[in-house]
This record gives structure tokens, sequence and C-alpha cells, in this order.
């Protein structure tokens, strides 16, 4: 199947059809991959059959809005493995495995838009390198065990501080209401722009307070934590004895495993893992 | 947990697969949420087919400009909508009747062509089961007709076999011009719309549940025949077309240039399945609609119909008295009544409506909350719904005091506005009467509640109630009709109170 005929299927189908993003598409990522496909050496044939299936999953992510343009500055896994990470691993693989990764990425971004957006997050966060497309199911059981599983050690006992500077993501965000949406993922809400108003969504930050702690970048998260739901004095005060860049604390949101805190007078957030 | 299963959710059940050619397919999407294609369906139609210069159908408040000469311009602030493309939605997806009126040119028939395209006709059909009316158009053309060789045959009328047009099973009926029927052909058309049968030589064919649109190049319901008033009854909303504004030229020409046809364009992702279809007006009328939102219908609607002076005897005070008695509204809606006809609506209208006016209200105001995204109506819903439901229905008592003043005169000119003022004004009666309306309705939900071994104290305390309310209406205030409307509905309470204790007694007997 010809890209026209791809692209005139499409344009059948879809409502939206977005033809410069496909022409981006074609002459950006699918060029690449077509040229990686041929400097690998594979035959024609079945670089053919890769690159077709590779332009007829692009077509169908850009009519269900899956797909979007880089200049938007939206970022999604589809949007990163179709654009880079494919184009750049399926050449190192064998035609079927190449297949199979690129049936096994389509699956995982489609079922990713269908979850919460910490967890998309945290895709797009992982699998920023090209290795990462290499063995997903690896990946993705690692995320699990890690992020949605509760971590073995509990928030007793040592702990650790972490710094984390949410002004890297939005330079005018202040922190402010805290809430964890996953036993180590918190959102973080602006202190003044945290809940949705006047058609635009509520500004806030994932952090995944991983052992190496990881900023998700914005959550549009829908809920309205309260900024006060009781902060731990004890365990604060004992934090503000030993760091002395703390002032006075704003909010906080604890659970068995991860605490974090936000600063009247900071924008940056306080994590407590365990030691 | 969350995390459970969360390697399976994640790339198990996916809907790529890897073929035996080594090409990746996809299999179809599943569950696509019915609502968000019905929405995605508006809004492809509203940018690519039918030119939408404004958006008629607004909610939430919003700036008002005016300029010296009083004209008004309101931008709201909430999402608003076409009622050229939305009515036409809303009545495929709720199986009714919509009367598409315009003069000539202004897509009337390609709107309701676009609603079969996506409720899964093929284009081909489409265009060959249109009904176009003009005067020769015959019972058998519409119908269909007998078989000749049965006809040369048959010796009883059950032999004779009848060959029905395929258009009468369609889930989309499209009748353009129907104003150009002659008029027993009408009759015909009238029992198929009302009765969902036809019927010939002793045989019949059923239309089964389906949406039709119907065009008139007239907005006044002329054309070369009369239309017979029980077939415009029959049609449950009136959509106007709107005027081509010279700001989608550019678009004009495109589609010229491109020598494609809108309708040759509809994607597959918005053409309906008839299961989704059915799930869509499942889901419509499982819409809620909340006792105060139904109680607001019912003050509008259930004072129209009132006038004060159409019969000396009490219950009779209807517009429908007057009709049966072949004189209008106009001719006795004069000084003589004591209502004040700038502030009673019941001067406003010939006719109040029928039931079935009220069921196309439900029907529709369920219907545009659904397509919101709204699990109940609300009175915005009501209020932007109402005008194109009663268009054809109320017809203005032009010679009413109230259109006399300037600003109001206007609106003899534009029924949508018309009605919608007419709405405003009794909303704000409404919240006035409410006080009243209460007490009627407390009352009424104690006799909801049933009547059996209800003892005869009980029952005298409450004839008391409801006459004394009765007296309280009678005595201190005055005769309008919202409260016509409660005393009439008083004086059925006490009469199944009166009823009851009669029948006690001679059980009792």
């Amino acid at each position: 199947m010809l890209p026209e005929e791809i692209e005139a299927a499409a344009r059948r189908r879809f409502v939206k059809w977005d033809a410069q993003l496909w022409r981006f598409v074609l002459d950006g990522p699918a060029l690449a991959l077509a040229r990686g496909l041929a400097r690998a050496g594979l035959d024609e044939r079945r670089a053919g059959a890769l690159v077709e299936s590779y332009l007829r999953l692009a077509a169908e992510g850009i009519g269900l809005g899956y797909l979007f343009p880089s200049s938007s500055g939206a970022q999604s896994f589809l949007t990163q493995a179709f654009y880079r990470l494919l184009p750049e691993t399926l050449p190192q693989q064998a035609p079927e495995s190449a297949a199979r990764a690129l049936a096994t990425a389509w699956n995982l971004g489609e079922n990713l838009e269908r979850s919460p957006a910490w967890l998309r997050r945290l895709f797009v966060r992982l699998t920023a390198g090209p290795e990462a497309l290499l063995d997903l199911e690896r990946l993705v059981a690692d995320v699990e065990a890690r992020a949605l599983r509760p971590p073995a050690k509990r928030l007793e006992g040592a702990w650790a501080v972490h710094w984390l500077h949410l002004a890297e993501e939005d330079p005018r965000f202040l922190p402010g209401a805290v809430h964890f949406v996953a036993p180590t993922v918190a959102c973080v809400h602006d202190r003044h722009r945290g809940t949705a108003q006047a058609g635009r969504e509520g500004v806030s930050v994932g952090v995944w307070l991983d052992e190496k702690p990881l900023l998700l970048g914005a959550m549009g998260c829908g809920e309205t934590p309260a900024l006060d739901p009781g902060l731990d004095l004890p365990l604060l005060e004992s934090v503000a004895r030993r760091d002395r860049r703390v002032d006075s604390w704003l909010a906080m949101a604890r659970n068995e495993w991860r605490a974090a805190v936000s600063l009247e007078t900071s924008q940056f957030l306080v994590a407590l893992l365990p030691a | 947990m969350p995390g459970d299963n969360i390697l399976s959710r994640l790339l198990g059940g996916g809907r790529a697969a890897v073929g035996p050619d080594l090409q990746v397919h996809l299999s179809e999407r599943e569950g696509a949420d019915p609502h968000h294609k019905m929405r995605q369906a508006y809004w492809w139609i509203v940018n690519n087919a039918v030119f939408c210069p404004y958006y008629d159908i607004e909610f939430g408040s919003g700036a008002e400009l005016r300029n010296k000469a009083g004209d008004r311009l309101m931008l709201h602030e909430e999402m608003s909508y076409s009622s050229f493309v939305l009515l036409p939605m809303l009545t495929l997806f709720t199986c009714r009747r919509a009367l598409l009126v315009g003069g000539p040119g202004r897509g009337k028939t390609t709107s309701a062509i676009l609603m079969a395209l996506v409720a899964g006709m093929p284009r081909e059909e489409v265009r060959r089961t249109i009904q176009r009316g003009h005067p020769q158009l015959s019972i058998s053309d519409l119908l269909g007709s007998p078989l000749p060789s049965d006809m040369l045959k048959a010796e009883d009328l059950s032999q004779v076999k009848v060959g029905w047009r395929r258009w009468i099973a369609a889930r989309v009926k499209i009748v353009d011009e129907y104003n150009r029927i002659p008029t027993k052909t009408q009759s015909a058309l009238l029992s198929l719309m009302a009765e969902g049968y036809a019927e010939m030589f002793d045989q019949f064919v059923y239309a089964g549940r389906s949406s039709w649109f119907l065009t008139a190049n007239d907005d006044a319901g002329g054309g070369t025949f009369q239309v017979i008033e029980a077939l415009k009854d029959r049609i449950d909303v009136v959509v106007r077309a709107v005027p081509f504004n010279s700001g989608f030229l550019q678009a004009l020409l495109r589609r010229v240039e491109a020598d494609r046809q809108p309708e040759e364009l509809v994607p597959a992702e918005i053409v309906f399945t008839p299961q989704e279809l059915e799930a869509i007006y499942a889901a419509i009328l499982a819409v809620r609609l909340p006792e105060p939102v139904l109680e607001k219908l019912g003050f509008f609607l259930g004072q129209l119909d009132f006038c004060r002076r159409a019969s000396p005897q009490f219950e009779a005070k209807s517009k429908d008295t007057l009709k049966l008695h072949g004189q209008t509204v106009s001719q006795v809606c004069n000084e003589q009544c004591p209502l004040d006809k700038k502030v009673h609506l019941c001067t406003q209208t010939e006719n109040g409506v029928s039931a079935r006016a009220y069921q196309t209200a439900l029907h529709y105001a369920k219907a545009l909350a659904y397509f919101r995204g709204h699990a109940e109506v609300g009175e915005d819903d009501l209020r932007q719904i109402l005008p194109w439901v009663l268009h054809d229905k109320l017809v203005p008592n032009g010679r009413s005091p109230f259109f006399e003043a300037e600003d109001h005169r206007a609106l003899l000119g534009d029924r949508v506005a018309w009605i919608r003022a007419l709405w405003d004004a009794a909303m704000e009666q409404h919240a006035r009467h409410e006080p009243t309306r209460r007490k009627v309705t407390a009352l009424r939900d104690e006799l909801d509640r049933g009547l059996e071994g209800l003892d005869e104290a009980t029952t005298k305390k409450r004839i008391g109630q409801a006459s004394n309310l009765l007296d309280l209406l009678m005595t201190k205030h005055e005769l309008s009709g919202p409260v016509y409307e409660d005393l009439i509905h008083l004086k059925s309470i006490y009469s199944r109170y009166r009823n009851y204790l009669q029948w006690v007694a001679q059980q009792r007997r």
C-alpha cells in the first residue's frame, strides 16, 4: 500500500486528519526508518512491509490524535516512539522482532492513552533513550515493581532528604498542595494555578519518588487536594534541625513509604525517602 | 492496588498484532465511546460539511454589546452550538421528526443526507430513498403499488401482492419539499408518520424506528399545497437554515475547486452502527429530569392554554374551547379581560400545546443534555430547545396588546426569539408563584402516596386543606394562567378525596 493510499484511506476514516503532520512523518521519521533499514541491509520486500506497517500505525495515530506536532510542546510515549525511537531501533533488529517491537510499542502507547496521566508521564521519561524500546516487557515490569507496588522499605527510622526543583518543569511553578497518586508518585499542585479555571486545567507537576527522584512534568490533575491536610510536625522538625535551608512548611503529603512537603517561600519540593 | 496486572493491561490485549506476512495489523477499535463519537460527528459536520456562520444554541452568561439603535449582540462564555446541525442530530438519535425550512440552496437536503450517512446508510441508497415532493406525487409513487400480474390473476385482495417502496423501512427517511405534495398523498404520509405503518389492499408495511427529515422552502408552511394541520402537528422540531456568510467564501471556493461534495467525504469514524444508535437512544432516555426542572416546564407550557374569557364555565377556560366554537383569542382578548396583557403570557398565544408537544420537549431536552455530556437536564437545556420544538406549534396572537409595544412587535417576525422571551418571562413569574405551587404539589404528593387504608378523619382533614387553598387562590389571587392550573389541579385532588369518602361510606352500608 502506497503512502498516498494510506493517507486517502485515513482521510476517509478519521474526523481529524492533519495532512501537515502526515507530511512531517513521511519526510522525517518514516524516511529515516527506510534509510536505516536499507543501511542495515534488510531485503527490500521485508523493509517495505515494515515501513508500510509503520506508516499505517502512524496514520491511525494521527487520525486518533495520539500523534501530534512536536511544535505543540506536548509529549507522549507514542510521539516519542514514532518520531525518534522506532526509526532508530527497528533497523537494529531482525525483521520478525522488529515487527513485534513495532506492535508492542503501539499496544503500549495506545493502552497508555487510556491510563492515568502520571503513568503516561512516567513512560515518557523512562523511554527517553532508544535502548528502552529494545525490551519493553522488562521496562513495564520494572515500572510495575518500582512505581506501582508498595516499596519494601517504610518511612520509619532513618530517612534521606531530596530537594527537587520544580521550576525546572515550569519557571512559574510555586508548589502548593501535594497528594499521592501511587505509593511512590506524588502530584504537586501550583499554589495559585492549581485548580481548573475558565476552561484552563489546573497546573500540577508529577514527581516519582524513586531512589533517584524524577520529575514527571505536567500532570493535568483534576483533583483539588487540601492545602493543609496536616503536617507531621515531629518529622518535619527533625528535618529542619538537620537542613538549614528549611524555613516554614506549607503543605505535606505522606504515606507509609514516602513524604513530600512544599515550603512557604520556595520553588523546591522536599521529598523524604527511607535511607 | 493500581499496579494489579499492569503488565497484561499495558502490553496484552492491544490491537496491533504481527501477521505471518510480518506486517503489523490493527483490529478495529472496540467500545469507542458513543457520546464522544456523537460529538465528533457534530463537529465534523460543522467544520467540514455545513457552513455555520453562527452558533445560536448558547449557554451560560456572557457579555452584551449594544449599539445606540438598541441592537444587542451577546457573547457567551460556554460552549455553543449551531441549531442547524445539532437539531437534526438530536432528531436522528431520538428517532423523531424534523422539518428543515429555509430558502433554496441553504443546505437543508444536504443536512438531511448527512444524517442518513451518519446513520450508516450507503450514499447511493440515501440518494435513491429521498422522496421528492411534487404536485403529481401519487400515493402509489410514495408507498408502492400492487403488482400488475397479481391484479389480473387475483380472485380476492389477499392474492394481490403490494410492491412497497424501499424507503419506507429506511432508518432515516427524507421527504424533500413536503409542502409540494398533493393533499391526498399528504394523508398517506401522515398515517405513515403518525402510526408507523401504511396500508394498501389489506396489506401493511411498517416504518420501524426511524428519524424523519422533511424540508420546505417556505417557513410559513406554504408551497404548492397547504400542509394539512395533522401532518404539521406530527413534526417534532423545526430547524431553520442559516444564511450564507461571505466570510466563508474561501471555504466554498476550495470546495468548488476540489469538485467534491461533503457527503462524499463523511469519515467512517463518525458512521454509527444500528447498535450504537440504539445504545445512544437508551442513554438519552436515561438522562434524568430533576423535579424542579420538570415543574418549570409544566409552569411554562401549562399556562399557555388558559383563556379567562373562553367560557363562563370554570373548567372550560381554555383556548381549545374557543377553537371548537370557531373563535380566536384575538377576538376575545380585549379590555374586558382584567388581566394585564403586558404581564400575563396567555394573551400572546392563540393556542396551548398538546401532550405530544410536552413529550417532544422532554425527548429533545434529554438529548441536548446528553449531547452536552450532562447526566441530567438543566433549565438552560429547556430554554434552548423549546423554541425549536414549539416553533410551529405555538401561534402568536398578533393582535394582542402585548405586541403593540415597539420592542415586542419585532418578536412576531422571529418565533425562536419570541418563544425564548416567553420562557424568560415565565421563569420570572415562576419565582414569584413557586410558594403557592409548592403547597399544591405537597397536597398532590400526599394523594399520590395512595388512598388505601386512609381513615375518614384524615380524608376530611385533607379535603379541608384542599378547600382552604382553593378558597385562598380564588379570593386572594388574580385568576391568571398559573393560578388557574393550580385551581384545576386542586379541584381534582378535592374530587378524588370526596369520591373516596363516598366510597368508604358505601362500603360501610
